[in-house]
C-alpha cells in the first residue's frame, strides 16, 4: 500500500537527508525540504486514514526478519488498524506543523539542521511505536522517542540546566521502562508470543493464570498489567514519575509542542488502548489507573495555577489532561480516552506554539509577570490562544467540550467508588483548568504593557498555527457527530479496542442525568468569570489571596515539594550507596584483596622467606642437620615398627 | 701360651668409632666460629668416618668393593679440598680475613 | 693383642679429633688432624686393608694436610678464644650429636643383626692374597671407568685451582711468538743517510 509506505517512511528519509547536513550551519533549503517531506507524509497518512476507518481493514505486513531463536520469533512488522491510523494522522500532522514552525522559531540559532534531523527522527520513532505489530517493536519506538526527547531537550547542550533536564527525562523514563520490560517478559512467558494479534486472541483463556513471586501468588494478568502501566506512568508523566515534564521545558518550544503535548506523552495512553484486551481483565490495574489518573489530574492543575513561567503552566496542563485520559481508560472508556488524545494534541500543540510566538515577540522572555498588553501587537496569536483556551476549558462547540465531557460522564456512570472519586476530582480539575488557562491569557496579553518594542513574529510561525486552530475548533464536533468516535455502535475502532464489559460504558453515558452532564460546563464558565475578576477587574485580588493562603500558595508554587522529597529520600541515599559501593566495596575491598592484595601478600611473604637466606654457612649447616635428623628418625622409626 | 692371641674385633666397635668420628665432625661444623679452615677440617673428619665405615664392612663381608670405594672417596676428598682452598685464597685476597661471621654476602 | 691395639688407636683417634675442633690455634688443629689420620691408618691396618692405610698416610697426610698447613700459615689466621656464642649453641649441638650418633649406631647395628647368613660378596677377596694385589686386580678391569673418571676429577680440580687463583701481573713483558715470526724487514730496519758529524 503506497500510502502506508509513504506515511511511515518519509520521516525516515527526512531524517537521513538532514543528517547529512548536520555540520553545515544553516541550510534553509534542506530545512524546507525536510519539512515538506513530513507534510507529504501527513497528507498520505490522511489518505490512509480515510481508507482504514469505518472498515474492517487491518494491514499487517512483514518487512524483515529480526529475531529467530527457538520458539521466539519476532519480525519487523507493521500493523495498521483504526487505532494506528488515527495516531498516524495526529503524529504526522503535528510534526509537519512543528517542522515548519521551527524553521522560523530557530532563526538565528546555530546548527538548525541538527534540530530538524532530531525532529524527523523523533517522528519516525513515534511512527514505529504506533505501527508496531509486536510488543518488542513498540518498545523500540518507546525507547527511541525517549532518546529523541533526551536529544531535543538537551538541544542547547551548553546550558547546564538543559543537560540536567534531559538526563532527568531520560532517567525517569528509564525507570518506567524497567517495569515495561518486566511486563514484556511476563507477556511472553504467559502468552508465548509478543505479537498483538496472538496476545489479544488468547486473553480470555489465560485470565486465571497465576504467577508466584517471592512466595505469594498473584494473578498473572494483574501483574503484567500493573508493570505495563508503571511503564506508561513513566512515559506519560503520571504522578510519581511526572518530575521530568516541567523540567523538559528547557528545550525549545517546538520540542515541547511536539513531544510533550501531542506525541510522546501520549504513547502511554496508546499502549493501554492497544492492549485494552489485557487491561480489561485486570480490574485491579484499571482501578489503580483511575486513581492515579485522577490524582495526577488535580495535582498538576493545582500547581499550574501558581506557576509564573508560561511554558510550565502549559506543561502542567498537559500533565493534568493526561490524567484525564488515563482515568478514562481506567473506567473502560478507551474510545473516550483516545478521542481526548486527538483533540488534546491539537489544542495543546496550538497553545505551546502560540506561547512560542509570545516568547519570540518578547525577546525570549518567559515569565508571565513581565509580559502584558500584547493583544494589540500580536493579534493573530491572541486569537489563537483564545481558541486553544476555549477548547481546553470545554466550552461548546470547541473540541474539548466533546471529549472532556464524555470522559467525565463515563467516570460518573461507572457507578463505582473509583469512578465517583474520579468524577469529583475531574470536575474540580476542570474548574482549575479553565482558571489557569484564562490566567495565562490575561497575564500575557492584557494588563500594562511591559515591552515597548516587540520582535516581529515571522509568518511561517503564525500561519501553520491556523491549521491547528481549525483543528481545535472542529475536531470535537467532527469526531463526535460525524465520525462517531465514541459511539459504541459505530464501527470506527473495529477490533482495535476490546471491551469486555457486559454493557459498553460508552452506551451508558447517554443516560446521564442532565445536572451531571452540564456541571463541567457550568464550572468552566464560573472559572472564567473568577479569573476575569482576579486579573482584569480587581488585579489586587490575586495578591491578597496569595498572601492570605500563603502556605498553600507556597506548596503549589514549589510543586508540592516532590522534587525535594525525591532528592532527599531517594537520590541522596542512592548516591551515597553508589559512592560507598564504588569507593569502599569496589576499590578498597575487592580491588584491595584480590589483585592488589594478592600482590601485596606475595611480596610480603617473599620478603619473609628471603630472610631464611642469611648467608652464614653455619645457619645453612644447621638446617641441613635438622633435616637430616628428621629424615633419619623417620626412616628408622618406620623400619622399626 | 701364645704371647699374642688373635681376637676377632667385633664389627660393632668399628661402627661405634665411625659414628663417633662422624658426630665429632658434625659438631665441629656447628660450633665453628673461628674460620673456614676449621670447617674444612671437620669436613675431612666426616669423610674419614665414612672411610672407616666402608673398610669395616668390606672386612666383614670380605668384599673388595668397599676398599675400591674408599679409594675413590679419597680422590674426591683431595680434589674438593684443593678447590675449597683455592676459593678460600681468593676470598682472602678480597676480604683480608676469613672470619666466619662476616661471610654473609650471599644473604637474600 | 689386636684388641689392645684397637683400643689404643681408637682412643687416640677420638681424642685427637676432639682436639681438632676445639683447638684455639689453627696450626694445632691441623696437627691434630694429621695425628687422627695416622691413627685411623692404624685402624685400617687392623682390618687388613694395609694398602689403604698407607695410601691414607701418603695422600691425606702428605698432600691434603700439608696443603691445609700451608694455607693456615699463609692466611694468617688469628688465634681466637671460644666466644660466648659457643655456649649458647653447645647444648643444642650435644643433643643433635647424640641423636645422630644413636641413630647411626642403631641403624647399622640393627641392619647388621638382620643380615642374612649367606650373602654373596660381589668381588670376594681371596684368602692369603695381599690387599694391593687384589685391589689391583679389579681396579683396572672392573672399575676401569670409575678409575678414569676419578682421574678426570683430579684434572678438573687441578685446573680449577690454577684458574681460580691465577693472578696476572700487569706490565709484564712477555714474548709474543707469533708477532716475532711475522716480523718483516720493513718493520725492523730503516735505512738512514747519516751526515758526517750530525748523527741520526
Amino acid at each position: 500500500m503506497l500510502e502506508a509506505k509513504l506515511a511511515i517512511f518519509l520521516p525516515l528519509i527526512s531524517t537521513l537527508i538532514s543528517s547529512f547536513f548536520v555540520r553545515s550551519e544553516n541550510s534553509k533549503i534542506i530545512q524546507y525540504l525536510c519539512s515538506t517531506l513530513i507534510a507529504v507524509s501527513a497528507a498520505y497518512s490522511l489518505i490512509l486514514y480515510s481508507q482504514i476507518i469505518n472498515s474492517d481493514i487491518v494491514i499487517i505486513s512483514k518487512i524483515l526478519n529480526w529475531i529467530n531463536i527457538a520458539d521466539l520469533q519476532i519480525n519487523w512488522e507493521i500493523q495498521i488498524d483504526s487505532l494506528s491510523a488515527t495516531m498516524l494522522v495526529v503524529i504526522n500532522l503535528v510534526s509537519a506543523i512543528v517542522h515548519f514552525y521551527s524553521i522560523g522559531y530557530m532563526e538565528g540559532e546555530k546548527r538548525v539542521n541538527r534540530f530538524i534531523c532530531y525532529l524527523s527522527l523523533f517522528t519516525f520513532f513515534m511512527i514505529i511505536l504506533v505501527t508496531a505489530a509486536n510488543l518488542l517493536q513498540l518498545f523500540v519506538g518507546w525507547e527511541g522517542v525517549g532518546l529523541c526527547s533526551y536529544l531535543l531537550i538537551g538541544y542547547w547542550f551548553k546550558k547546564e540546566s538543559a543537560n540536567k533536564a534531559s538526563l532527568k527525562a531520560f532517567i525517569t523514563n528509564r525507570i518506567g521502562d524497567f517495569a515495561f520490560i518486566i511486563g514484556m517478559f511476563g507477556i511472553y512467558s504467559l502468552f508465548g508470543s509478543l505479537n498483538f494479534v496472538d496476545i489479544l486472541a488468547q486473553t480470555k483463556n489465560l485470565a486465571p493464570a497465576e504467577i508466584n513471586i517471592f512466595g505469594t501468588n498473584f494473578n498473572y494478568i494483574d501483574f503484567i498489567a500493573m508493570t505495563l502501566f508503571i511503564g506508561c506512568m513513566g512515559k506519560s508523566a503520571q504522578i510519581g514519575l511526572h518530575i521530568w515534564l516541567p523540567d523538559a521545558m528547557e528545550g525549545p518550544t517546538p520540542v515541547s509542542a511536539l513531544i510533550h503535548a501531542a506525541t510522546m506523552v501520549t504513547a502511554g495512553i496508546f499502549l493501554v488502548v492497544r492492549l485494552s484486551g489485557v487491561f480489561e481483565l485486570s480490574t485491579f490495574t484499571l482501578n489503580f489507573m483511575t486513581i492515579i489518573g485522577a490524582i495526577t489530574c488535580i495535582f498538576a492543575a493545582t500547581i499550574a495555577i501558581t506557576q509564573n513561567d508560561i511554558k510550565k503552566v502549559i506543561a502542567y496542563s498537559t500533565c493534568s489532561q493526561l490524567g484525564y485520559m488515563f482515568f478514562a481508560c481506567g473506567v473502560s472508556a478507551y474510545a473516550a480516552g483516545m478521542f481526548h488524545l486527538v483533540t488534546h494534541a491539537f489544542f495543546k500543540a496550538l497553545l505551546f506554539l502560540a506561547a512560542g510566538n509570545v516568547i519570540i515577540a518578547t525577546h525570549h522572555e518567559q515569565d508571565m509577570r513581565k509580559m502584558g498588553g500584547l493583544w494589540k501587537k500580536i493579534p493573530l496569536t491572541y486569537i489563537l490562544v483564545w481558541l486553544g483556551s476555549l477548547a481546553i476549558a470545554g466550552i461548546p462547540p470547541f473540541a474539548g467540550y466533546f471529549s472532556k465531557d464524555v470522559i467525565l460522564e463515563s467516570a460518573f456512570m461507572a457507578h463505582s467508588k473509583y469512578g465517583n472519586f474520579a468524577y469529583i476530582v475531574g470536575i474540580t480539575a476542570a474548574f482549575l483548568t479553565a482558571f489557569y488557562s484564562w490566567r495565562l491569557l490575561y497575564l500575557t496579553f492584557h494588563g500594562k504593557p511591559e515591552h515597548e518594542k516587540i520582535h516581529k513574529v515571522p509568518a511561517i510561525m503564525s500561519y501553520p498555527l491556523i491549521i491547528l486552530g481549525c483543528g481545535a475548533v472542529i475536531t470535537g464536533y467532527f469526531g463526535y457527530k460525524i465520525l462517531e468516535i465514541v459511539d459504541p455502535i459505530s464501527y470506527y475502532w473495529g477490533n482495535a479496542i476490546q471491551n469486555f464489559q457486559e454493557v459498553n460504558i460508552l452506551s451508558k453515558i447517554h443516560h446521564t442525568p442532565p445536572l451531571i452532564k452540564y456541571l463541567p460546563l457550568i464550572l468552566s464558565l464560573s472559572a472564567i468569570i473568577t479569573a476575569t475578576c482576579f486579573y482584569i477587574i480587581k488585579p489586587d485580588l490575586a495578591k491578597s489571596c496569595k498572601n492570605q493562603f500563603h502556605k498553600i500558595y507556597q506548596l503549589f508554587l514549589n510543586k508540592w515539594y516532590v522534587d525535594e522529597i525525591y532528592q532527599k529520600y531517594i537520590i541522596i541515599p542512592y548516591l551515597k550507596i553508589a559512592e560507598f559501593s564504588s569507593q569502599i566495596l569496589d576499590k578498597k575491598i575487592i580491588d584491595g584483596s584480590l589483585p592488589n592484595g594478592s600482590a601485596a601478600i606475595t611480596r610480603s611473604l617473599s620478603k619473609l622467606t628471603s630472610k631464611f637466606q642469611t648467608g652464614f654457612i653455619y645457619h645453612y649447616a644447621f638446617v641441613f642437620i635438622i633435616g637430616l635428623v628428621i629424615l633419619l628418625t623417620w626412616i628408622i622409626i618406620k623400619n622399626i615398627s | 701360651m701364645e704371647l699374642f692371641t688373635y681376637q676377632e674385633i667385633p664389627t660393632q666397635y668399628f661402627i661405634t668409632i665411625s659414628a663417633a668420628i662422624f658426630v665429632i665432625g658434625f659438631s665441629g661444623i656447628l660450633i665453628n666460629r673461628k674460620s673456614i679452615i676449621n670447617f674444612l677440617m671437620s669436613l675431612e673428619l666426616i669423610l674419614l668416618a665414612a672411610n672407616i665405615n666402608f673398610v669395616t664392612f668390606s672386612a666383614m663381608l670380605q668384599d673388595l668393593v668397599g676398599q675400591v670405594f674408599v679409594m675413590f672417596i679419597l680422590t674426591v676428598a683431595a680434589a674438593e679440598v684443593a678447590i675449597g682452598i683455592a676459593i678460600l685464597v681468593i676470598y682472602f685476597r678480597q676480604k683480608g680475613n676469613i672470619n666466619v661471621e662476616e661471610i654473609n654476602i650471599m644473604k637474600g | 693383642m689386636n684388641l689392645i691395639a684397637f683400643y689404643i688407636f681408637s682412643f687416640l683417634l677420638i681424642s685427637s679429633s676432639l682436639f681438632v675442633i676445639t683447638a684455639r690455634n689453627p696450626v694445632h688443629s691441623v696437627l691434630f688432624l694429621i695425628f687422627a689420620f695416622f691413627n685411623s691408618a692404624g685402624l685400617f691396618l687392623l682390618q687388613g686393608a694395609e694398602f689403604l692405610a698407607l695410601i691414607l698416610v701418603i695422600i691425606y697426610v702428605g698432600a691434603v694436610a700439608i696443603l691445609f698447613l700451608f694455607v693456615v700459615m699463609m692466611l694468617n689466621i688469628e688465634i681466637k678464644s671460644i666466644k660466648k656464642e659457643l655456649l649458647k649453641i653447645l647444648p643444642f649441638t650435644l643433643i643433635i650429636s647424640s641423636i645422630i650418633f644413636a641413630e647411626i649406631y642403631f641403624a647399622t647395628t640393627i641392619s647388621l643383626n638382620s643380615l642374612s647368613e649367606n650373602i654373596k660378596a660381589s668381588y670376594p677377596a681371596t684368602e692369603g692374597e695381599a690387599d694391593i694385589y687384589s685391589l689391583g686386580k679389579i681396579l683396572y678391569t672392573e672399575f676401569f671407568f670409575h678409575f678414569q673418571i676419578a682421574g678426570l676429577i683430579l684434572l678438573v680440580a687441578m685446573m680449577g685451582a690454577v684458574i681460580l687463583t691465577l693472578r696476572q701481573r700487569e706490565n709484564v713483558k712477555k714474548q709474543k711468538i707469533s708477532e716475532q715470526v711475522l716480523r718483516s724487514r720493513k718493520d725492523s730496519v730503516k735505512l738512514v743517510k747519516v751526515l758526517t758529524g750530525k748523527g741520526v
